[in-house]
């Protein structure tokens, strides 16, 4: 097969796979790690994109600057940060006095506001949204003096090393911080949070901060996705895209890091898959006159809704998620496999006193 | 100021809609504290099954005739029982092995149970918009007819005249249209007078002339309307007249002191869901099928969250907050509409959630619980 | 008030304080004044309020009249983690462990007000963070030696029996280093030699940590032979104070309280 097409392919399902993996890992560490409910993720991902497509499009036409450059390109990651933190602020402040299922519903409203302004403004191209500019490859022809095709390889990489980088990063960082006094304060919170206050742990303070570093991370990885897909509308940042988010944070577990990461790539990889399943691969599922009697649908048609029931019994089945808290680990893995018996009972832990 | 009534009789007809709606949210959330993210589809899921019940089984669209009442009502019976009836599954199989797991998880049960309704609405019926069949024909009150005959041209109305008659569809049904024959004031004019009455004369229905009120009510909304109130009139005698309300209420103070009394506390929760989604199952066939005559999987979605929000403005767990709350909310939204801007109409009604969630968190009529240390 | 009282400053004063809830009196007129070093017992029966009293001094609730000062700060509007950090530290009554954390990690949570760490310096691992986390690591594992937990350090705290979940909770209050330590019911649930242990533990402590304690406890036995003075509250009130042997013959503690478990 053809190089390109196959890069065009895989490297396109390589660079949203990276940016999934970062936007489940910020919301893990508000809804797993904190145990703060938000089902407005998607809204903090969406201003971080927008934040890009108004930097490189919108400000300089209203402005009558020249076209955007290396230098604004290279701005908009930083800025994306800084407004989404800013967003994740204005939220995360009224919020606090919220607990729980109230907190889920208003974080919703916050991310269907977001979306609504985004659809009544025509300065943000309101429903149809804002093209962004391929800064990145006009910089890659233009200034490194590179062939178009060569141009576009380089392009793809790039956003491949650059999603996977800002996945990586986030997982650092987030890592770090639950290492750390400030980690164990916030396990107390989702824990116990009259004791953890008892304890003189304050919430408020982490509360918020959870907030801004959460949407700040997803401003990043919007960010890397408006520069990639070079268009931002306000349907790519609905409430269903959220859902998704939160699915694989619930199922790769509250507050395991690498349960988010394989729950990510597992959900993102696997309609990739199916779209590979042939034509004939149908099912019948519903007899409908209106529709010309018995409808057939693929398995990439119905994974949504398998995957939705997967959802429900995750839950239903284990209510922590496939991995819990716990961190997925080869060694342990094969010694649980492969171990004698009371290997395994330590490594569960589940140690008894 | 007549448009300020007209648009304020629509918000009350758009808030009922969501009154329906927001009835089973406020009382699944007293019984159990569940925020019950599917409730929005069991109206969507009630629509569709109206749409069946008149399809397939009362032959609506064959006859061709003109649609009435009675098989609106059969179908309204139909979708309410069988939305009924899948609440109960759902909450058997989704919710009821959750109950002690903790508020967070059982709402990922319901948003689950959302999720799976639609996308399983949009792999069966298909995700496309469908025609919902006529049901009743439009018009609104008060008006008084005007016989086509007696105009003359050259005469002066204080209202306007409008003629309803009714053209063969291209699916060989009639379809309800409208024309002016006078507008309000000026004399009538020869030529569309006589063009009314060519109107008229190869209408397939019957064709009228009616001069309208300033402030008129359409009796689709004021059949909403209505609706709304004889549910709200049957709750009420319900929560506060029967063993079977006494035990609810008894239920949603206190969930372990009644399973201890020996309420029935498994049977008194499915009942709960029961009526609360043939409430909603109605209201799908009223609004989404009789009154927008337009359905589709995802038509829940937007009422399901104004109807929470509703829920929640009035004091979540009361049913007369919830009624309350939805008709507010349906007539502000509809002031934000009309004076403001149509497109910030769903921004407002969140800011409104976000409002009172921040400043009375237990809505206009709800009791707030603290917790205990 | 009370003689100790006089000669220093006191490092808890409660004036007065009074609480409601729906109209029903919890505390009413609760004053109380802890000199360093004191340790004091709380005793009632059951639903007398002294929980209440203990979320009234930590700021879990706030009073509807009255004061509260540590180290002669008023509390007022503090919030509870920082009247935490003004000193005082508390145990539960119906144990509030975190329970998806490890023993150890439970008292790394008890240093908090003490050990400040810079967020960027715990994302970059600064060494100034490192040498900090070495130190709660030692610290935390000196608290658990302590109560004789460190084999179980890094047990889920759930998987603790009682008793030691009970001195776990006293680990993780030292962590904050207070100055007063209110513990409740500590004693719940311990047979007679478990209970002659802990006597001797809260002793230890608080000639060690120089702690200043207020105790809730039914065990009669064992809140008269640690504290050398006794509050009793009924229905909110306080009905009677002073030494253990005096509280003892009162009339209306007898009638209220040692009434029904003077047979024990």
């Amino acid at each position: 097969m053809d190089f390109d097409k196959l890069l065009n392919f895989w490297g396109h399902h390589l660079v949203m796979a990276g940016v999934w993996i970062a936007l489940a890992l910020s919301l893990n560490l508000i809804n797993g790690f904190t145990g703060l409910f938000s089902l407005g993720h998607q809204g903090f991902w969406g201003v971080g994109a927008y934040v890009t497509a108004v930097v490189l499009t919108v400000l300089p036409a209203e402005m009558g600057w020249a076209d955007a450059g290396m230098l604004s390109f290279l701005m908009t990651f930083p800025l994306a940060m800084l407004v989404a933190a800013l967003f994740g602020l204005i939220v995360g402040v009224p919020c606090l006095r919220m607990r729980g299922d109230y907190l889920a519903i208003a974080t919703l409203g916050f991310g269907e506001i977001f979306r609504n302004i985004a659809i009544n403004s025509e300065w943000l191209g309101t429903s149809q949204g804002l093209s962004v500019p391929n800064v990145f490859r006009a910089f890659l022809q233009e200034q490194i003096g590179l062939e178009r095709m060569a141009a576009r390889r380089a392009e793809m990489f790039f956003y491949i090393a650059l999603s996977w980088a800002v996945a990586l990063l986030t997982l650092l960082l987030l890592r770090n911080l639950m290492r750390s006094a400030h980690g164990r304060a916030i396990t107390a919170i989702r824990d116990d949070e009259t004791a953890a206050e008892l304890l003189g742990v304050n919430l408020t303070r982490y509360k918020v901060l959870v907030f801004v570093l959460g949407a700040a991370l997803a401003g990043l990885a919007g960010a890397v996705y408006a520069n990639y897909q070079r268009y931002v509308s306000p349907n790519q940042f609905g409430f269903m895209q959220g859902v998704i988010f939160l699915v694989i944070v619930v199922m790769g577990g509250m507050g395991s890091f690498s349960g988010t990461i394989l729950a990510a790539l597992l959900i993102y990889a696997v309609p990739v898959f199916l779209t590979f399943a042939p034509d004939t691969w149908v099912i019948p599922i519903f007899y409908d006159p209106t529709q010309g009697g018995v409808v057939h649908r693929s398995l990439k048609d119905l994974w949504q809704v398998f995957f939705s029931l997967m959802l429900i019994i995750v839950v239903l089945l284990r209510p922590q998620g496939l991995m819990g808290n716990r961190e997925f680990s080869l060694v342990k893995l094969w010694r649980r496999l492969f171990g004698k018996k009371s290997e395994s009972a330590s490594t569960s832990g589940e140690a008894g006193a | 100021m007549a448009d300020f009534f007209n648009f304020l009789l629509n918000g009350l007809s758009i808030g009922s809609i969501y009154a329906l709606i927001a009835v089973g949210y406020t009382m699944v959330y007293g019984i159990i504290k569940l925020i019950n993210f599917a409730h929005g589809e069991f109206y969507m899921f009630g629509a569709f099954v109206g749409y069946t019940a008149l399809m397939f089984a009362f032959g609506v669209p064959a006859s061709g005739g003109e649609p009435g009442y009675l098989p609106l009502l059969a179908a309204i019976l139909v979708a309410g029982v069988a939305t009924a009836v899948l609440a109960v599954i759902v909450e058997r199989l989704c919710y009821r092995p959750l109950r002690n797991a903790g508020r967070i998880v059982a709402l990922l049960s319901a948003l689950g149970v959302s999720l799976f309704l639609q996308n399983l609405g949009q792999q069966t019926v298909s995700a496309n918009y469908r025609k919902f069949p006529p049901t009743i024909a439009d018009s609104r009150f008060p008006r008084s007819e005007v016989p086509l005959d007696s105009i003359q041209p050259g005469d002066i109305f204080s209202r306007n005249v409008i003629l309803t008659y009714a053209v063969i569809a291209e699916d060989g049904r009639p379809q309800q249209r409208s024309a002016t024959v006078a507008l309000a004031g000026e004399p009538v004019e020869a030529g569309q007078l006589a063009q009314a009455r060519a109107l008229a004369q190869n209408s397939a229905l019957e064709a009228h002339a009616y001069s309208y009120a300033r402030v008129t009510i359409n009796n689709k909304q004021a059949l909403i309307v209505v609706t709304l109130l004889l549910v709200a009139a049957g709750l009420y005698l319900l929560v506060q007249h029967t063993r079977f309300g006494r035990a609810m209420r008894a239920v949603s103070v206190d969930f372990e002191a009644a399973q201890l009394m020996g309420v029935p506390v498994d049977r008194i929760i499915s009942g709960t869901f029961f009526i609360g989604a043939f409430v909603a199952g109605l209201g799908g066939v009223l609004a989404g099928g009789m009154y927008y005559e337009r359905i589709d999987p995802l038509m829940g979605l937007m009422p399901g969250l104004k109807a929470f929000v509703a829920a929640v403005l009035g004091g979540i767990g009361s049913i007369p907050g919830a009624i309350l709350g939805a008709l507010i909310l349906g007539m502000s939204e509809k002031m934000v509409e009309a004076y403001v801007s149509s497109g910030l109409r769903d921004a407002f009604a969140f800011g409104i959630l976000i409002a009172v969630l921040l400043v009375k968190p237990s809505g206009i009529l709800g009791r707030f619980e603290g917790e205990k240390v | 008030m009370s003689a100790s009282a006089s000669t220093t400053e006191p490092l808890l004063a409660v004036k007065d304080i009074r609480k409601t809830f729906g109209g029903l009196v919890a505390v009413d007129d609760f004053t109380l004044e802890l000199a360093p070093g004191e340790v004091v017992g709380l005793i009632g029966p059951n639903g007398a309020g002294k929980t209440t009293v203990f979320n009234l001094l930590t700021g879990v609730y706030k009073p509807d009249a009255g004061s509260i000062s540590v180290r002669g700060v008023d509390t007022g509007w503090l919030s509870p983690d920082r009247i935490t950090g003004l000193g005082i530290a508390r145990t539960f009554q119906n144990i509030r462990l975190f329970r998806d954390m490890s023993v150890v990690e439970n008292v790394k949570v008890g240093f908090t007000p003490v050990k400040r760490q810079s967020i960027l310096g715990a994302v970059f691992r600064s060494p100034a963070f490192r040498h900090e986390e070495k130190e709660i690591d030692r610290e935390a594992t000196e608290l658990l030696e302590l109560m004789g937990l460190q084999d179980l350090a890094s047990a889920r705290s759930a998987s603790l029996a009682y008793g030691q979940q009970r001195r776990l909770e006293i680990a993780r209050a030292l962590a904050s280093r207070p100055k007063v330590l209110l513990l409740d019911e500590p004693a719940a649930g311990a047979n007679e030699s478990e209970s002659a242990d802990l006597q001797q533990l809260i002793r230890d402590i608080r000639e060690r940590f120089d702690l200043t304690i207020l105790v809730i406890e039914h065990d009669m036995p064992f809140v008269m032979s640690l504290a050398k003075r006794l509050l009793v509250l009924d229905h909110g009130v306080t009905i009677a104070q002073g030494l253990p042997e005096t509280v003892r013959e009162d009339p209306k503690v007898i009638e209220a309280y040692l009434g029904q478990e003077a047979h024990q």
